[in-house]
């Protein structure tokens, strides 16, 4: 038994994660430097003088390089940047709303074709093309920004900021864990703030991992002509009210984001949206309370049948035998009150801080009843955005794999929406036991 | 093309040969940051923790005896750092919301194997930090257990318990989820 158990342990130790390839290129640079200090001291000052030479020359150089041809895009209106001469800017056609974000990019090159629509941004607010030829001296700042909900005043890591914002108050940062050019990559760096009543989120993109003073020196002077406008009009709510029962509680709100990793199946990667309505109310509790997942398919047995599951919300409080799944053997029941109302796959999703809009346009509305009705769609990652009505304040915690909270829900809604934001699925469940389902029209029934 | 020895790249480093250097970096990194992550459960931590025994050991190769293997060598350090950089850590935070993971992101084609290594994984990250980093150091990266007990500043004794009821509480938590 213990030997069985030992060698688990050791199996186990191929889970491990790889370093990311910024840390890789980061400590080869250390280990080489480490290894050319070892030479004599005299050839090592002579060395760095010459470095601080060449690198003092190319700073000047840089500085009167800059072109005062940067074509503008027209005035920022509300949210956006004036460029700086030399500088090429875009915005979003929209203002920012507590749903929608306004972008606005900045960048010290000529935007590729690909990114620039007229002067305005893509809704994404990610110049790929543009950042994929960066070259070493470039520099590409992305600003979005969502006018303050309620829901996003809970702890959120927005800190209250006056313009203008500081290029040295941001940190490193990959998101999804990945680097936009890999084989030659970028430095990427972050800066969250609150202001004026937006939560603005600033990424930096220099194309090189470590930029120089001066580089840094070229942003902040950009970053000195963000316009962030005076205090919006109020939040709009970015779901639906509670109804008369829930806003006289304090309730909870739940408000995350992450990308997930659907299966391969059939040799695509795809995801099952299902729902289903509330049945069996006993008194307060619902033996199936209302409930929406997205479900791949990594495990086929019945033991790990929950880890199929990518994320699921319930609303309406669970009866002791309501389950996740409806199980095939007693054994392995998943019962929502352990397993969670709501919960995300900590395996397959990670959070992120892309906006995730909660809505129905371009979807198809479906039907849903009292079993499950499931939809397959395929993507690879896909965007996801739970949203809840809690009776109580919460946070997801972790639980076997999963984030999750047991408190009861009250009203939950869910989007999925590709990496460059084409909208898959909506679900919404309210302790009513309703629930609906929208899919997108290529989402075909199981 | 011919694998060079570890002791060829170490004395060709010496005296200055970056593409030695290079090749030895290649071969180690990833077996120090994985070293690095399993003591501290955090790839910001570990990143730190690598890099510096990394520098650290690539700036000492001329103190370094090539007639002993250099992977455990660097095994070491990085470990020694990883624990500095991990009790440094808790001194100055609690836990976030969310607990840290001990596996990577991804389903490999054996998913069932996977999960089933997740919850192991899972249940050893479930430790509290002082059985976690026994079983990792000994499971994980392959130190006997005197060498433990040396790293942490421990009784051999203490070590051998704390293993002990580790094994004890990670048995206990698979039998629940029906991995052993």
């Amino acid at each position: 038994m213990s030997s069985e158990l030992e060698r688990l342990l050791r199996d186990a130790r191929k889970t491990l994660p790889e370093p990311d390839a910024a840390s890789t290129d980061r400590a080869r640079e250390r280990a080489l430097v480490a290894v050319r200090r070892r030479r004599p001291r005299l050839r090592l000052a002579v060395l760095a003088g010459a470095a601080l030479v060449v690198a003092l020359g190319l700073g000047v150089g840089l500085g009167s390089l800059i072109a005062q041809s940067g074509s503008a895009a027209r005035g920022p209106t509300g949210f956006g940047f004036l460029p700086e001469p030399g500088w090429f800017a875009l915005q979003s056609a929209v203002p920012a709303n507590s749903d929608q974000p306004a972008v606005a990019v900045a960048a010290s090159v000529p935007f590729a074709p690909d990114d620039d629509n007229r002067g305005l941004a893509d809704p994404s607010g990610l110049p790929y093309s543009t950042l994929l030829r960066l070259p070493p001296d470039g520099i590409v700042i992305v600003a979005s920004a969502l006018v303050r909900g309620e829901e996003q005043r809970y702890g959120a890591p927005y800190p209250e900021h006056e313009l203008p914002l500081r290029v040295r108050d941001s940190v490193p940062f990959i998101q999804y864990g990945t680097q936009v050019r890999p084989e030659q990559p970028l430095g990427q760096y972050q800066l969250r703030s609150a202001i004026n009543g937006y939560d603005v989120d600033l990424t930096f993109y220099f194309g090189t991992p470590r930029p120089s003073s001066a580089l840094l020196a070229e942003a902040q002077g950009q970053l000195d002509r963000l316009v962030v406008s005076a205090k919006p009009s109020p939040a709009t709510p970015a779901a639906r009210q509670p109804d008369a029962v829930a806003t006289a509680s304090a309730p909870g709100i739940i408000d995350r984001a992450f990308v997930c990793v659907p299966a391969f199946v059939g040799g695509i990667q795809q995801f099952e949206a299902s729902a289903h309505k509330g049945t069996g109310r006993r008194g307060s509790s619902w033996d199936r309370p209302a409930f929406a997942a997205l479900s791949t398919t990594i495990a086929a047995s019945a033991a790990l049948a929950v880890y199929n599951e990518l994320a699921w919300m319930t609303a309406g409080r669970p009866s002791p035998s309501s389950n996740v799944i409806d199980p095939r053997f007693p054994e392995y029941a998943f019962p929502i009150r352990a397993w969670g109302t709501l919960a995300v796959n900590g395996k397959l999703c990670r959070s992120t801080s892309a906006r995730v809009p909660l809505g129905t346009k371009g979807l198809v509305r479906r039907e849903v009843g009292a079993f499950d009705d499931r939809y397959d769609c395929a993507s690879p990652r896909v965007l996801v955005r739970v949203r809840a009505t809690l009776e109580s304040r919460t946070s997801l915690k972790t639980y076997r794999g999963f984030l999750r909270t047991t408190v009861p829900v009250k009203e939950a809604s869910l989007a999925v929406r590709t990496q460059t934001g084409k909208p898959l699925v909506y679900a919404e469940v309210f302790e009513s036991g309703k629930a609906r389902l929208f899919t997108a029209p290529g989402c075909v029934p199981d | 093309m011919r694998r060079r020895p570890d002791t060829e790249l170490i004395l060709l480093a010496r005296k200055g040969s970056t593409e030695a250097a290079e090749v030895l970096f290649d071969r180690y990194w990833t077996y120090a940051w994985r070293a690095a992550y399993a003591v501290t459960t955090d790839s910001a931590l570990a990143d730190d923790a690598a890099q510096e025994a990394i520098e650290k050991a690539f700036g000492a190769l001329d103190r370094f005896d090539e007639t002993r293997p250099f992977g455990p060598w660097l095994k070491r350090i990085a470990v020694n750092r990883a624990i500095d950089h991990l009790r440094r850590a808790s001194r100055q935070a609690g836990l976030g919301e969310e607990t840290a993971t001990l596996h990577a992101w991804s389903v490999g084609e054996a998913a069932d194997d996977d999960l089933r290594q997740w919850a192991v994984a899972d249940a050893v990250a479930a430790l509290a930090s002082s059985r976690r980093t026994v079983i990792v150091l000994h499971y994980w990266l392959d130190l006997p257990v005197e060498e433990i007990a040396g790293i942490l500043g421990l009784p051999v004794g203490t070590v051998a318990s704390r293993l002990s009821r580790a094994l004890a509480e990670l048995r206990t938590a698979l039998e629940e989820e029906h991995v052993v």
